[in-house]
């Protein structure tokens, strides 16, 4: 029942979130299919990710180094009149405490320009989530998550720093007996290329 | 943090050192502009920090125009006279490729197109 409340309460703020934009952006209109048009541009970014992960697990399990790679790209579907929605594919592992959780995810994001070259990004997600603890079966589940990202990109090169906080589903892991989940809030330092 | 953990963000850090080091000045590719048909073309070149949004336009190295982009702001209009000439520049966020396109007019007339961080 709380995991319910929690999937419902994260969907109500990324819904609140989008609905909010779309209305500021409806009176210019917004682009379906952009990527039709020959000024569509992909826009690829491709970047090393680091930072914490802290997940809620029961037991002996503390925050640790998540480690990953980052691949975001234009929105091929929507573009609004202002900002831009990108496509950002997470990729992250943490591995301590003789746990391993491995996550992909997609998270598109919302982004408004702070200057220039720093673009202050917000959105939900989606993910699929590897539990691997050692000696032990995994177990494999879905994920929802809500972060927000702060870019910065000056011609090839890209940095950034994102943050964001993720429910995953319940599963048996690790000899437990009871249905688990991996919630975690992971921060990240990010540096990348952009093609 | 294991070995291989530790490895990867002292790498990932010192990356963005170097990101960091490496300046937030973008410049746009000089533009030839024929002012007067007959006489040698006038240069329009340009600068723009990315952090600050502070954005500077010079005609033949002379700065003509200077403004700022305001946060959350995509668009600057820019105008003045320099010389007896009239310019103008139409500054606006390209987001299909994360750079600023600088649309110039030197007496009302198209000049050049200055492009600052594209990659």
């Amino acid at each position: 029942m709380k995991k319910q409340i929690s999937f419902a309460v994260m969907f109500a703020i990324s819904g609140a979130l989008f609905s909010g934009t779309a209305r500021a952006e409806d009176e210019k209109g917004w682009t379906l299919l952009p990527y039709k048009n020959d000024d569509f541009e992909v826009n690829f970014t491709v970047a090393l990710a680091t930072g914490i992960m802290d997940p809620h697990v029961s037991g002996d399990v503390d925050s640790g180094a998540a480690n990953g790679l980052v691949l975001s790209l234009n929105c091929p579907w929507f573009q609004p009149p202002k900002g831009a929605i990108r496509q950002v594919f997470n990729y992250n592992v943490y591995d301590k405490d003789d746990l391993e959780i491995k996550t992909f995810e997609m998270n598109p994001r919302y982004f408004i320009p702070m200057s220039p070259s720093v673009q202050l990004g917000i959105g939900p997600g989606v993910g699929y989530v590897t539990i691997a603890p050692k000696d032990s079966a995994e177990a494999h589940v879905l994920s929802f998550q809500v972060g927000a990202d702060l870019d910065y990109r000056n011609k090839n090169l890209f940095a950034g720093i994102g943050v964001r906080y993720m429910i995953t589903q319940e599963a048996k892991f690790g000899g437990g007996m009871v249905d688990n989940d991996v919630d975690n809030l992971a921060i990240q330092l990010r540096v990348g290329y952009n093609f | 943090m294991n070995a291989r953990n530790l490895l990867t963000s002292k790498v990932i850090v010192v990356l963005l050192v170097l990101v960091m080091l490496s300046g937030c000045v973008m410049r746009a590719p000089p533009q030839r502009y024929y002012i007067k048909s007959g006489e040698p073309p006038s240069m329009l070149s340009g600068e723009l920090d990315g952090l600050s949004g502070d954005i500077k336009i010079q005609l033949n190295g002379n700065q003509v125009l200077q403004g700022k982009f305001q946060s959350f702001s995509d668009a600057l209009l820019l105008q003045d006279d320099y010389q007896g000439i009239n310019v103008r520049a139409e500054c606006k966020m390209m987001y299909c490729t994360n750079s600023v396109a600088c649309f110039t007019y030197i007496n009302e007339k198209p000049a050049a197109l200055l492009e600052f961080g594209r990659p």
